[in-house]
């Protein structure tokens, strides 16, 4: 036994909980007790009042650190009400409105997951949905589920995996018309009134990331295609409607994520960034050193999906 | 062909342009709906229709040419005809894919917005330019305008751009790193080895049909022309287990998975039954046994050259049912998004049309294509 440690010290505790509960309060009986947790509940108290006020302390803290950021966030670049500065998604907008005063050309958006964060929620598959008012077949972002070990030690990995944004895109130079590219910052996009729809690019990426539009609604084969099907979506910060039995673009065309860049534009972050429930993606500028997004790619723990390829991907995973 | 066989054959492709006509009509309609390739199989039927149609057009062409180069005179009478059905499968070819494209008025885009980076622009380009040197040839030989001398010149273009065309259709597949099985160095020397076998297979085949008298006259060029392409038949199933026996030794390896889906998966009969049996052991043994029959070549020609749509079936698909991710399937769920495929009618249908209409096609531009006696080409001093 190690000096100072009291007799039971250094056992493992074998006991269920339940009798560990029962000889606890068998113990606390007595009056010196009672005062010991009124001090207890006294520090609690405290504590709970000063976590409430740090915020607000912060708060007014940050704002006097950042004189130009209420001049740089003007509307609608203003930050969402209700998000308490030392939030990272607020910490992220910074990033990204600073980012934004740079020239295009400048910016290298990457997206970091972390994949000991993700709980596989898919509220970043159902927001992305939501936000491009994806058909069915179409999928920007799919979350893969992996159960690895064997009963008991098992485990469930989760792999959100959109457009890897490859700096070497193999999706780019097969496409005969040259409707998709790369671009200044990074995102690889493609251009609805260009592409043939060969399928191609869907054929050449080595992530599944693209799929095509092949014109299917969710009320096919009902008496009505319902008005959520029929409204538009604003990719690439146009407005595309898609009609039953149209091939006008987007129809037949391959599709993919593009960053949310009708988002950006707009000062906000992509749709699959502002609802992670886990707080588990990440996105920013990895040209800005002091972005959240340069910090994390310092980490121990970054990863690449099929890094062996070259493809170079520009969504990296905390493993 | 006798009056009654005549009714039969005429009442199959009526049969067959009808359903190819509602097949065609329900894709104008309602685009790719009825189509069932989706996002993870995106190319189904129809391109492996395309490879097929556009290498049996060009490995034809490139017997007319080889004949030309080395001035082949015995072989001058198939050529035109040759011709004509190399023409023809090229724009047969050509009608399919651009049922395959999402946006179909787009299909000319190659041309206007080429990316010199895309192998696929590559393959559309070359087959144009097949098709037109293809065209131009054949008017130059039926109006007599192409003198004997310029024949070997000619040839040797056509053998370039035959070539050419043939590797960069396998180099199309053979550049996606995304899928092992398609990666891989032999795809272009696979695809130019198919490319003539059919072609040659299909010329075979119209010769037994076509110069009854050339038997008669000339029993040794049918049989050498046999004998080529049993050569040929072998030389692609060389090359075939060379590819596949390499990942099944050690049973290891990503395309591992898609030879084994080739040879032992649900489709195994299309390659036991369809490409070797049907399409390499009869025709070989047809040729090899009756070397001199007029029949045993047709029927051989015919199925090697048909059969071979197998292979390049077994060439498109089995590429992409193997999962980029180990759980991408179930990942997110949609019929679009599944690693199984097989064709719907309408895909068929479509298919059956451009099927259809070449052969109509064929036998409309044979007017205009008269078959030179080979008793002709005797008097000319052909050897």
């Amino acid at each position: 036994m190690l000096p100072g440690m009291g007799k039971d010290q250094g056992k493992v505790d074998l006991e269920r909980p339940g009798v560990r509960q029962k000889k606890r309060e068998q113990g606390q009986k007595g009056k010196q007790h009672r005062a010991e947790r009124r001090d207890l509940l006294r520090k609690v108290l405290v504590g709970a009042v000063a976590a409430t006020c740090a915020p607000l302390a912060f708060q007014r803290n940050a704002r006097a650190s950042t004189p130009d950021a209420g001049k740089d966030m003007a509307r609608p670049l203003d930050a969402p009400k209700g998000l308490a500065d030392g939030n990272i998604l607020e910490r992220m907008r910074h990033d990204l409105l600073r980012a934004l005063k740079k020239p295009v050309s400048e910016r290298k958006w990457v997206m970091i997951i972390d994949q000991q964060k993700c709980i596989g929620c898919c509220a970043c598959n159902l927001s992305c949905n939501t936000e491009n008012n994806l058909p069915p077949g179409v999928v920007y972002r799919p979350v893969l589920r992996q159960e690895v070990g064997k009963y008991p030690n098992v485990r469930r990995i989760f792999t959100p995996k959109p457009c890897m944004h490859c700096d070497n895109p193999p999706c780019v130079p097969v496409c005969p018309v040259k409707a998709t590219w790369k671009r200044e910052d990074g995102v690889v996009v493609v251009d609805y009134d260009i592409c043939i729809g060969c399928r191609n690019c869907l054929e050449a990426c080595p992530y599944s990331a693209r799929t095509a539009d092949f014109g299917d609604f969710y009320g096919m084969g009902t008496p009505e295609i319902m008005p959520y099907e029929t409204r538009p979506n604003y990719e690439y910060s146009k407005e595309w409607r898609r009609k039953p039995h149209s091939d006008d673009s987007p129809v037949g065309n391959a599709r993919k994520c593009q960053f949310c860049l009708h988002r950006l534009r707009e000062g906000m972050l992509p749709a699959c960034v502002t609802t992670c429930l886990g707080g588990a993606t990440y996105f920013g500028d990895y040209n800005d050193k002091s972005s959240l997004v340069h910090k994390l790619l310092g980490s121990s723990r970054v990863r690449q999906l099929k890094p062996e390829l070259g493809t170079q991907p520009s969504v990296f995973y905390l493993t | 062909m006798e009056k009654s066989s005549k009714w039969i054959a005429w009442a199959i492709w009526l049969i067959a342009m009808a359903w190819g006509v509602f097949g065609v009509s329900q894709r104008l309609l309602y685009g790719e709906l009825q189509a069932n390739y989706g996002s993870y199989i995106p190319w189904g039927l129809w391109v492996a229709g395309k490879v097929y149609l556009v290498g049996l057009g060009v490995g034809t062409s490139l017997f007319v040419w080889i004949v030309y180069a080395f001035n082949l005179k015995r072989y001058w009478p198939l050529a035109q005809q040759a011709l004509l059905v190399s023409a023809i499968a090229l724009l047969m070819g050509m009608a399919v894919i651009s049922f395959d494209l999402g946006h179909i008025w787009r299909a000319f885009a190659p041309f206007y917005r080429p990316q010199f980076t895309s192998l696929l622009a590559w393959a559309t380009w070359l087959t144009v330019i097949n098709l037109a040197y293809v065209v131009l040839v054949l008017y130059l030989d039926v109006a007599s305008k192409m003198e004997p001398g310029s024949r070997r010149i000619v040839g040797w273009i056509g053998i370039f751009l035959g070539i050419a065309f043939s590797g960069c259709n396998g180099a199309e597949f053979a550049g996606l790193i995304a899928h092992p099985y398609w990666n891989s160095t032999l795809g272009p020397i696979l695809s130019i080895a198919g490319d003539f076998l059919s072609g040659f297979a299909l010329v075979l085949f119209l010769a037994a049909c076509s110069y009854k008298d050339l038997l008669k006259n000339d029993a040794e060029s049918l049989s050498l022309l046999s004998r080529v392409v049993v050569g040929l038949i072998v030389l692609v199933l060389v090359l075939q287990w060379s590819e596949y026996s390499i990942s099944a030794w050690y049973g290891v390896g990503q395309e591992t998975g898609s030879h084994k889906d080739v040879l032992f998966g649900s489709s195994w009969y299309l390659f036991w039954i369809g490409q070797l049996l049907i399409g390499s052991i009869i025709p070989a043994v047809l040729f090899l046994w009756q070397p001199a029959r007029r029949a045993a070549a047709g029927l051989g020609g015919l199925l090697a050259a048909s059969a071979y749509f197998v292979a390049r079936y077994n060439l498109v698909l089995p590429g992409q049912t193997t999962p980029t991710f180990e759980g991408l399937e179930n990942a997110y769920t949609d019929s679009r998004l599944t690693f199984s495929y097989s064709p719907s009618s309408v895909e068929w249908a479509v298919l059956v049309f451009c099927v259809a209409l070449g052969i109509g096609m064929f036998f409309w531009g044979r007017r205009l294509v008269p078959l030179i006696k080979t008793s002709l080409i005797a008097q000319k001093g052909g050897r």
